[in-house]
């Protein structure tokens, strides 16, 4: 047993930060992002004996952290249990060189977390790996066992209600603060 | 995994909002910090693995150790619980008793019997009974009644209503309590008053608050409402005497559209006398959502500059930016200004 948590620990080394933040990504608060990592690495545990190919234990693992949100997120316990405005607390944040940007950041991030709850599972996850952690359309397909034309509709449709979510609730030209340094978007890792 | 960016990789053909795609690299940056390193998540999953070869309360403790979420959403749910299951003993008003006192010249068996079944269709009562007696050589009535809810405001317009034809009509009410078993919950929705500050006038928010007071038990309770188009000014006083421990004031809740109206200032000023005469000054009072409770001990002993003084600093220490001013028994706490 420990000689495969090692092996499980030495191939997690260079995705686990990635994998992590899109755990937090994918969740409405941190902790819960915490817990489903969590989660995912002990699934990944139980099932590393079937994982032949270490090369493609990314994609592989990545694959394994969408099951387990989407098995969660089918449970309704799991949908309304975190209050949005815990999901990024101000206070919680380390203050940046400018402590209020900090804060307005927290604020952006609860908002962008509550908006992606709207979406349903497969949509969070396309516009989350697409639109964040810069995956491409093909990787998700991969990820997600499904089309490149189902991933590009999941797009589509998950920009879609984004877009209408934040018309509704005012927030489409809304001034929260300075908005934070652009973060350039590049490889996973 | 040969990792290409998304949509750096490409154009955009359909860009989100700006305003969204600010959020999502808020959240972008946001979800990498203050991540706990690969060991420590591996060595919770162990333990958490491990852990789960128990069975029983030990099994639940440590899943919950590991699982802060859980444990939040868990203990949500005990407190949830305790409130709707904890059973208590409280009192409660579940209607009032009418004493109606008719004295008149002009007061035949017939016009008695009249009014008697007024009384009783205006209360709502089951039914009214009706004894004569002689009082200083005249003859008077007595009418009484059981009511269920609070009958009072009907009770008092009966009242004029006879003033009116030339009867002399004394209308007294009074509160019919029953101890009732429920739970914590219960009760302390029935120590929540709730009074709508967009119902009517001053007066009518002043009469609402006092027969509300009233109905919880606080019937000597002194009530003015002040409304200068901008603000309500509400002030209320009343006094308990006796041995009150374990008997919590009923708290009055101002409404507007249904909602608690929030950022005013409320005061709640108590003074426990113990056996020896020494009197300690509670002063509970929230400004703007802050909430504090300060206790001055010995406050009979002090001076009112002493206690004003003492009072404020705790106050302020509390994080309240108020002044304080006691002028005998009165003590009042305002926002300060600048």
């Amino acid at each position: 047993m420990d000689a495969t948590w090692e092996r499980l620990t030495a191939l997690l080394g260079p995705v686990h930060h990635a994998a992590l933040a899109t755990a937090r990504r994918l969740c409405r608060s941190r902790a819960e992002g915490d817990d489903l990592y969590q989660d995912t690495v002990l699934r990944a545990f139980d099932k590393l004996h079937t994982l032949r190919d270490e090369s493609r234990f990314r994609s592989w693992f990545y694959a394994t952290l969408l099951s387990r949100h989407r098995n969660r997120y089918r449970s309704a316990f799991w949908k309304r249990r975190v209050p949005y405005d815990q999901a990024f607390p101000d206070g919680a944040e380390p203050v940046g060189e400018d402590g209020r940007e900090r804060g307005a950041e927290a604020v952006r991030a609860r908002r962008a977390t509550e908006a992606l709850a709207a979406l349903d599972a497969a949509q969070r996850e396309a516009v989350v790996l697409f639109e964040i952690d810069g995956f491409t359309i093909e990787e998700i397909a991969d990820l997600q066992h499904a089309s490149v034309p189902a991933v590009k509709s999941r797009l589509v449709r998950g920009r879609e209600k984004l877009r209408r979510y934040y018309e509704r609730r005012g927030w489409a030209n809304a001034n929260v603060a300075p908005a934070p340094a652009a973060v350039a978007k590049g490889a996973t890792s | 995994m040969n990792v290409e960016t998304g949509r750096s990789g490409r154009d955009r053909e359909q860009p989100l909002v700006s305003e969204v795609d600010r959020d999502l690299r808020a959240l972008r940056t946001l979800t990498e910090t203050q991540q706990p390193e690969i060991q420590t998540v591996v060595r919770a999953a162990r333990s958490r693995r491990g852990g789960e070869t128990r069975g029983g309360f030990s099994m639940a403790m440590q899943l919950l150790q590991r699982r802060p979420v859980l444990a939040t959403g868990l203990a949500l749910i005990v407190v949830a619980l305790g409130l709707f299951v904890i059973p208590v003993s409280y009192q409660r008003t579940v209607g009032y008793d009418v004493a109606l006192k008719l004295e008149g010249a002009n007061l035949s068996p017939q016009r008695v019997a009249e009014i008697a079944t007024g009384l009783k269709s205006a209360i709502g009562a089951h039914g009214v009974s009706v004894v004569g007696d002689v009082e200083n050589g005249k003859l008077a009535y007595a009418l009484t009644a059981e009511a269920k809810g609070d009958v009072r405001q009907r009770a008092a317009s009966f009242e004029r209503l006879l003033d009116g034809l030339g009867y002399v009509a004394t209308v007294t009410t009074t509160p019919r309590k029953e101890t009732v078993a429920g739970n914590v919950y219960a009760y302390a929705a029935s120590l929540i008053i709730q009074v709508p500050v967009d119902s009517g006038s001053a007066a009518q928010i002043e009469a609402d608050i006092k027969q509300k007071l009233a109905a919880a038990g606080v019937t000597n309770a002194e009530v003015s409402v002040i409304d200068d188009g901008q603000r309500h000014d509400v002030k209320v006083k009343a006094e308990r005497t006796g041995d009150v421990s374990g008997q919590p004031m009923p708290e009055l809740v101002l409404t507007k559209g249904g909602a608690p109206l929030t950022g005013g200032s409320q005061v709640r000023i108590m003074k426990k006398r113990d056996a020896s005469g020494a009197v300690t000054l509670v002063v509970s009072t929230s400004h703007d959502g802050k909430d504090a409770t300060v206790e001055i001990p010995n406050a009979n002993t002090m001076t009112d500059a002493a206690l004003a003084a003492e009072l404020q600093s705790k106050l302020q220490a509390a994080g309240l930016d108020v002044t304080v001013h006691v002028n005998g028994s009165e003590i009042t706490v305002e926002k300060r200004t600048p």
